[in-house]
């Protein structure tokens, strides 16, 4: 079914939607789940919330496209989940995250401070100008938190290569993150 | 948590890049990235003497032999045309250099000897650079091995040295390439974690008592008697026990029991540790004698002062990762052309043809799948391979093609 068409079962409040929804996008969702929370009981729980999420939302919302917008409540769905099971697990890291840290100087109770939609209007930005295979590299690491190996195995390219070009722009959005006096 | 704001300030990127990123654009295989092993093409350059001292590294190194069983002849002399890193002419270098020294070559393998030379301080002991080869035009493959460059104890603490070795065909030969590295990593202990355990109480507490299991140690121990003891569950470390400690005559006997059988984690490797003066204390002897009732019993002799049992502790040693040392953008851009030239063995079937060069060989022919292949030399010897595919099969030395006495696949002998 078209996405379009998708959207207006939600309007309709017609809960075939859901049924829909997650016919057509358990893959692609699954996939993003799968990246953070490498457990197949949670990535079940994290797809069932999404769609609970997008019949909460739609209305209001109507997405531009639905395939990102049910991506991007997994992502962050998926990310809460992980930290809830992995509290008492001090050594649990979601490595995207723990790389990301490198761009930031690590103050305290900074979210107050941080203009969020100003910093996605820079990251946009900053990752629109680099080359492709970077801009692909960074996207996929950081916004669909894949692993090294697939990365390097979807884009032909070795590990080593991979975490080269990510080690450097982190590097790079560090400076200018500073730069451009983003108090992170 | 800040790395999480910018995680989620990345997930509201434009969706247009979320769905660009889908799939890897077409771009990305046209060019030929970061592949290794891929074949380079060197320039054919003298090397003055002065040049010549300044490397460290020979094939003899590479293949375990004296450097004269590769003939000058055979071993091509490059020198990088374009290097990165640009040296003042100053007396005291500063920065680093990365070298491509020689290579061997022949219709299909190259053999490619580099060097980093740090000049800003000591290079640390475990460091690898990986060097990879890229051409601008022509698709490369990649798939046979190369060797990080590693510090050992006959090198400059300023210099690593390794070799690439690649495949050589073709459309490479008549490229340009260009051997880069992007980073040298060094060896990192992560998760080490040090324990609290009081081993003045342990010896304080153990005994000998007549109890319902004896436990003998599987050889003479320097007091030369079974030791039967009780479970002291003085817990050292999270699932391991100590069970008996005792100190005589400036020895440290201990006995550990840990949980054994499947299922149970492995845990790292456990060490003795004095947190006054920081060191490992390694045993004078150990044994693991007895995997009983679920248990694994290990013993540990140390030879320690009395007034150094305080200070003791366990600790368990972490994992060995390399993690990045420094950065750069080391580069050279070389070309060169086949070096050593096959010769064509004789065979006995029709349209088999074998070409072979020092280093490597080839078959072509209607031949079925590889089940067995040898290759023998004229004295016996019988030819270690680093690599069965048909069409570059390389040798682990370099030999002399014209000892080749028979070349046996699947129990049939090839050659006339």
């Amino acid at each position: 079914m078209e996405d379009a068409k998708i959207i207006e079962l939600y309007f309709e409040r017609n809960e075939e939607a859901i049924s829909e929804t997650s016919g057509k996008y358990t893959p692609y969702c699954s996939v993003i789940a799968k990246n953070v929370l490498h457990n197949e009981l949670d990535e079940e729980e994290c797809l069932s919330d999404t769609w609970l999420c997008a019949w909460n939302n739609i209305p209001p919302t109507v997405p531009n496209c639905l395939r990102v917008f049910l991506g991007k409540i997994t992502r962050n769905i998926s990310l809460n989940l992980f930290r809830k099971k992995n509290t008492a697990k001090r050594s649990a890291v979601f490595e995207p995250i723990d790389e990301l840290e490198e761009c930031v100087s690590g103050r305290e109770n900074v979210e107050a401070e941080v203009d969020a939609k100003a910093l996605s209007e820079y990251l946009d930005s900053f990752i629109r100008n680099l080359p492709e295979e970077k801009r692909y590299v960074f996207i996929r690491r950081y916004w669909y938190g894949e692993s090294l190996s697939d990365i390097a195995k979807n884009a032909k390219i070795n590990e080593t290569r991979v975490k080269n070009i990510l080690a450097k722009l982190r590097k790079k959005l560090r400076e200018e993150l500073e730069k451009e006096g983003f108090s992170l | 948590m800040n790395g999480e704001i910018l995680w989620k300030a990345i997930g509201e990127i434009g969706e247009d890049l979320v769905i660009w990123a889908e799939k890897p654009p077409k771009t990305l295989h046209r060019k030929s990235f970061a592949i290794i092993l891929a074949a380079a093409i060197i320039m054919l350059l003298s090397v003055g003497t002065a040049a010549a001292l300044r490397f460290n590294i020979s094939f003899g190194d590479l293949f375990g032999f004296e450097e004269a069983e590769i003939i000058e002849e055979d071993k091509q002399i490059i020198e990088e045309s374009t290097p990165v890193e640009v040296i003042p002419e100053t007396e005291e270098k500063t920065g680093s250099e990365f070298t491509v020294i020689s290579a061997l070559t022949d219709e299909r393998i190259m053999y490619l000897l580099w060097q980093f030379d740090y000049y800003d301080g000591e290079i640390p002991e475990g460091a690898r650079l990986l060097p990879e080869i890229t051409f601008d035009e022509t698709e490369v493959n990649s798939g046979l091995g190369y060797y990080g460059g590693m510090r050992d104890e006959n090198r400059d603490e300023n210099t690593l040295v390794g070799y690439i070795l690649a495949e050589w065909n073709e459309p490479m030969q008549n490229a340009s390439g260009t051997v880069f590295a992007h980073e040298i990593t060094e060896p990192v202990e992560q998760n080490s974690k040090i324990y609290e355990t009081d081993i003045l109480s342990a010896i304080e507490q153990s005994e000998y008592v007549e109890g319902e299991y004896i436990i003998r140690f599987g050889k003479e121990w320097p007091y030369g008697y079974y030791a039967e003891y009780q479970w002291l569950d003085v817990p050292a470390y999270e699932d391991t026990y100590i069970d008996l400690a005792e100190y005589k005559d400036g020895r440290l006997l201990l006995v550990t029991r840990t949980p054994w059988g499947d299922g149970v984690e492995r845990r790292g490797k456990y060490e003795l540790f004095n947190t006054k003066t920081e060191e490992i204390i390694e045993p004078i002897e150990r044994h693991n004698f007895m995997e009983k009732l679920g248990y694994s019993f290990n013993s540990y002799l140390y030879e320690v002062d009395f007034e150094d049992i305080e200070n003791l502790c366990f600790r368990r040693k972490g994992e060995i990762v390399q993690k990045n040392w420094i950065s750069g953008d080391w580069k050279i851009d070389f070309k060169a052309e086949p070096k050593m030239e096959d010769i064509i063995l004789e065979t006995a079937g029709e349209n088999i043809e074998i070409r072979c060069s020092k280093i490597s060989m080839a078959i072509s022919g209607n031949l079925p799948e590889m089940n067995s292949f040898e290759v023998i030399l004229s004295d016996g010897t019988k030819v270690d391979f680093m690599n069965l595919d048909l069409e570059r099969i390389i040798f682990k030395i370099p030999l002399n093609p014209e000892e080749i006495v028979s070349v046996i696949y699947n129990g049939t002998e090839l050659l006339k």
